[in-house]
């Protein structure tokens, strides 16, 4: 079908492309706005040939004249199944590159995820028409979703001869791709000048039911870039908006839905290099997920409009699919509504998330809402980390990734900056046929972010309880005024400090809780993380292994006329007869651990059998890291020395005393010690209950 | 010539040599001597404690050396129901001899003493011409040389007592956790008195230590009395 769109008559040279070979026709003449039906059957017949012997070829309307006055469509239906598909007729002279692409086109069974699930078997096929009289060959490349990132499979080069027409069946290449996919687009590579190869991709349902066709873009359209379509849903109908990303960089895509009067926002959709998304209109109505204006689609919306614009100078094409399952019948739509997609609002630069708050080392993702218009005034926000450069204000509290990661460095305040880096504004250039910059100016956003201090560690981990513990907290970002909290019954006094230590002294109520206690630094930005102070009770004793008492325990030692020693070898008593052995103990608290304090020891006695008497209760100061050695001597000042049965013994039992209360330790050590029978022993068994 | 009594003790840890001359006259108090007084003590309550035994424990809460002469024959001492509050030192040692009116309180040359109120035994009262002890040495040891000397073994005879016929030691002392060698014995004595009382080299010992309490007793067996010096708090 061609039209004379104009009020002149106009002439216009056919041509049929077959065999190898173009063959002219008779002219035509077009009278004012008059329209033509050409048969390709009887075109055939005129050049004495028939649709059997050349079923493949083109044909060519070229009108004469200095002024386009003519638009052309062409129609394929098969009568049998009753489906149609439209032949399309572009001008070779437009074309901007000899690369072609076709999007959202199904392929094979589709996945269950694929908006075409449930309607049948696609076979593509690629129909590629070489408009010259130089054979050329021909590259098809299937592009398709993959776990990680959008893949690849380029097919085996096809050879097309002069004015040539093959149709190629796709279905020759499912060996090669990991069905089932749920849709694939396919680029289309030639060898010859830019124009001299147009191209159909149709996906034919296995029976015949349907007919998906795509449309075919030349890659080299870099102002391409919008479009806006109707869509509609209902029981039988889905509406799905294909949009493939032609570059090898992230494509940013402004995104807008109209029905019933509401307008409703995606803000943060972004394509990765060569990827195609299919949006379903049905899922993202049914989703119900407000945007960032807390609008939604109305969940019975049925129809409205979708409107979607590049961002940035980037080739993107878009087809929406109207597809009815039952009906087998699929509309496409296809509308490019800006040359140059949109622009940045010079005001609008948003970061967030506002006056955050983040610990040292700890990291939070920030993002700027960037505001676009494209040529017909709407607005269109963009949520991301991509595309704008970012800084922090002062640095040193905060670093910024160059994708807006941010990580805390040190306590305090500072402001995360965000500027888009990319062009501010694309103008499309009527002379040269393409999109130029005209300017780059952006908007700066910025939002507080406040650093909290971390503690690393602390030292002494534990104290006492009752007692006054010096401790160092170390970390970062202490400031210039930290206070410090350690819990219920443990009063902080704060000494010096600087960025990274805070000195202060823990007193240890001697009705504070045992065990953990949180202790955390807070700043002007907050309060830090916690380390935990451990609040010993003296609860045991128990032996220490201890050069010289391995085990806790000495080897027994018996003098006739000696020096008795201590553990250390320093003279305790000399010139005695008798027999010691020297001990070593610790004191622990509730979980083992040794007590680290001052605190007075306490044993005293019970049980006693020999010749001396009860001893008096003793005192030991205890100071931290120290221990407790016990020397058990029995004997006589020599020369005197013990008779064969001369001994002693008796139980010691302990207490600690600590901030004024008296923690009883449940250990007794039973000490024997002397000659029993002779024998010269000393024994001090130790039992904790 | 008036005789001059004195007790030199070095503190080695500070190098300093603390040298205390004569005892300070009733009703004065030096300056060092109001801040022992005044240290804060906490003591928990307790029950069945005899004045020696309460007396210990508040020197050893407060930090502060002292010597107990305990009341001679009476080998059962008194037990009280001991109820402290906090509060200074002074305090606490009159809230004792207040319980226990047989005893009385002194402090001398940073050392309180607990003597019975009629008077302390005569032996501590012997007055030696000289005692040195070197630096390291164990109190326990030290206590031992001074009471080998030869004056206090005579006046030992001379008073019908007697070295105790057994020995025994026991009970925990402290010792660094990371100290594993043995004390360093140095050249120059850690204590040296002359013409001083037994009583007042006792002290000397325990200022030295820093903050032991001697205690004193002597024991009837066998119609002599045995003397007992032992270290309630080291």
């Amino acid at each position: 079908m061609v039209s004379n769109t104009s009020g002149n008559t106009v002439e216009a040279d056919i041509f049929l492309d077959f065999a190898g070979e173009r063959h002219a026709g008779a002219p035509l003449t077009f009278k004012p706005h008059e329209t033509k039906i050409l048969s390709i059957s009887k075109l055939l017949g005129d050049l004495e040939t028939s649709p059997a012997s050349a079923p493949e070829g083109g044909i060519t309307v070229i009108p004469r004249g200095a002024v386009p006055a003519l638009i052309a469509q062409g129609k394929i239906m098969d009568v049998a199944k009753g489906f149609s598909t439209t032949l399309d007729f572009p001008l070779p002279e437009v074309q901007r590159t000899n690369a072609l692409h076709a999007t959202g086109v199904p392929i094979g069974l589709p996945s269950k995820d694929s908006p075409y699930a449930g309607t049948g078997v696609f076979i593509p096929h690629v129909i590629v028409r070489n408009m010259t009289s130089a054979p050329q060959s021909v590259v098809i490349t299937l592009e398709y979703p993959g776990e990680k990132e959008p893949q690849q499979t380029p097919l085996a080069p096809l050879a097309l001869g002069p004015y040539a027409t093959e149709d190629l069946s796709l279905d020759s290449a499912f060996g090669l791709l990991p069905l089932p996919l749920p849709f694939c687009s396919i680029g289309i590579q030639y060898s010859g000048p830019r124009g001299s190869v147009i191209a159909q991709v149709s996906s034919i349902e296995e029976k015949g039911d349907l007919v998906i066709d795509s449309r075919v873009a030349n890659e080299g359209d870099g102002w391409a870039g919008s479009g806006g379509n109707p869509w509609h849903l209902d029981a039988e109908t889905e509406s799905i908006l294909f949009l493939t990303n032609l570059s090898d960089r992230p494509a940013p895509i402004g995104f807008h839905v109209q029905a019933h009067g509401v307008h409703y926002y995606v803000d943060d959709l972004r394509l990765e290099p060569h990827e195609t998304r299919a949006i379903d209109l049905r899922k993202l109505r049914d989703a119900q997920k407000p945007d960032f204006h807390k609008n939604k689609i109305p969940a019975d919306a049925t129809d409205g409009s979708v409107v979607w614009v590049r961002i940035g100078n980037v080739a993107v094409m878009g087809q929406m699919v109207v597809l009815q399952r039952h009906k087998g019948l699929a509309s496409n739509y296809h509308c490019s509504m800006c040359q140059c997609g949109s622009y940045l609002l010079p005001w609008a630069l948003v970061v967030t998330p506002s006056g955050a708050t983040i610990n040292v080392n700890s990291s939070r993702q920030f993002d700027a809402t960037a505001s676009y218009v494209d040529c017909y005034g709407n607005v269109y926000p963009l949520t991301g980390h991509q595309g704008f450069g970012w800084w922090p204000d002062p640095p040193g509290v905060a670093t910024v990734s160059a994708n807006g990661y941010v990580t805390g460095v040190s306590g305090g305040t500072t402001t995360i900056n965000a500027l888009f880096i990319d062009c501010g504004k694309w103008q499309y250039d009527y002379f040269y046929d393409c999109c130029n910059c005209k300017y780059d100016n952006s908007p700066v956003g910025a939002t507080p972010l406040n650093v909290k201090a971390k503690i690393t560690s602390i030292s002494a981990p534990r104290g006492l309880t009752g007692v006054t513990t010096s401790v160092t907290i170390s970390g970062n970002g202490f400031g210039t005024n930290p206070t410090v909290n350690a819990g219920t019954g443990i009063t902080v006094t704060r000494g010096s400090f600087s960025d990274t230590q805070i000195q202060a002294s823990f007193a240890v109520a001697s009705n504070a809780p045992s065990g953990n206690h949180a202790v955390t630094v807070s700043t002007a930005q907050g309060t830090s993380n916690s380390v935990n102070f451990y609040v010993q009770i003296p609860s045991k004793v128990v032996r220490f292994d201890y050069p010289g008492a391995p085990g806790g325990v000495g080897p027994l030692q018996i003098i006739t006329d000696g020096n008795v020693l201590g553990i250390a070898g320093n003279i305790l008593l000399t010139h005695q007869c008798g027999v010691y052995r020297n001990y070593v103990y610790d004191v622990v608290d509730q979980a083992g651990q040794s007590i680290d304090g001052t605190y007075t020891f306490t044993y005293w006695f019970s049980d006693y059998q020999g010749p001396v008497g009860l001893p008096s209760p003793h005192d030991v100061p205890m100071t931290p890291n120290s221990l407790l050695t016990d020397n058990q001597f029995f004997g006589k000042p020599a020369p005197a020395c013990l008779g064969p049965d001369e001994h002693e013994s008796f139980k010691m039992h302990h207490y600690a005393t600590t901030g004024g209360q008296r923690y009883d330790l449940t250990t007794v050590i039973t000490v024997s010690k002397g000659r029993f029978s002779g024998e010269y022993r000393v024994d001090a068994p130790i039992t904790t209950p | 010539m008036a005789s001059v009594k004195i007790c030199r003790t070095f503190i080695l840890v500070w190098m300093l040599p603390v040298v205390v001359f004569a005892q300070t006259r009733p009703g004065e108090r030096t300056s060092p001597e109001r801040d022992i007084l005044s240290r804060t003590v906490v003591l928990p309550k307790s029950e069945g404690v005899t004045a020696p035994q309460a007396f210990a424990s508040t020197l050893s809460a407060a930090g502060v050396p002292g010597g107990i002469a305990v009341l001679q024959g009476r080998v059962e001492q008194a037990k009280h129901k001991w109820e402290p509050a906090a509060g200074p030192l002074g305090k606490t040692l009159d809230s004792i001899a207040a319980t226990d009116p047989d005893y009385r309180w002194i402090l001398e040359e940073g050392v309180v003493n607990l003597v019975p109120a009629r008077g302390v035994p005569r032996l501590l009262g012997l007055r030696i011409a000289r005692f040195d002890v070197k630096a390291g040495t164990d109190p326990r040891y030290a206590i031992q040389q001074l009471f080998d000397m030869p004056e206090v073994r005579k006046r030992m005879s001379e008073l019908a007592l007697t070295y105790p016929r057994f020995t025994s030691l026991q009970g925990p002392v402290r010792i660094a956790k990371r100290d594993v060698k043995p004390t360093e014995t140095g050249t120059e004595p850690q204590v040296h008195c002359q013409n001083v009382t037994l009583q007042a080299a006792l002290n000397a010992i325990v200022r030295a230590h820093g903050r032991a309490v001697w205690a004193y007793r002597e024991v009837p067996s066998g119609g002599r009395n045995e003397i007992h010096v032992d270290l309630l708090v080291q």
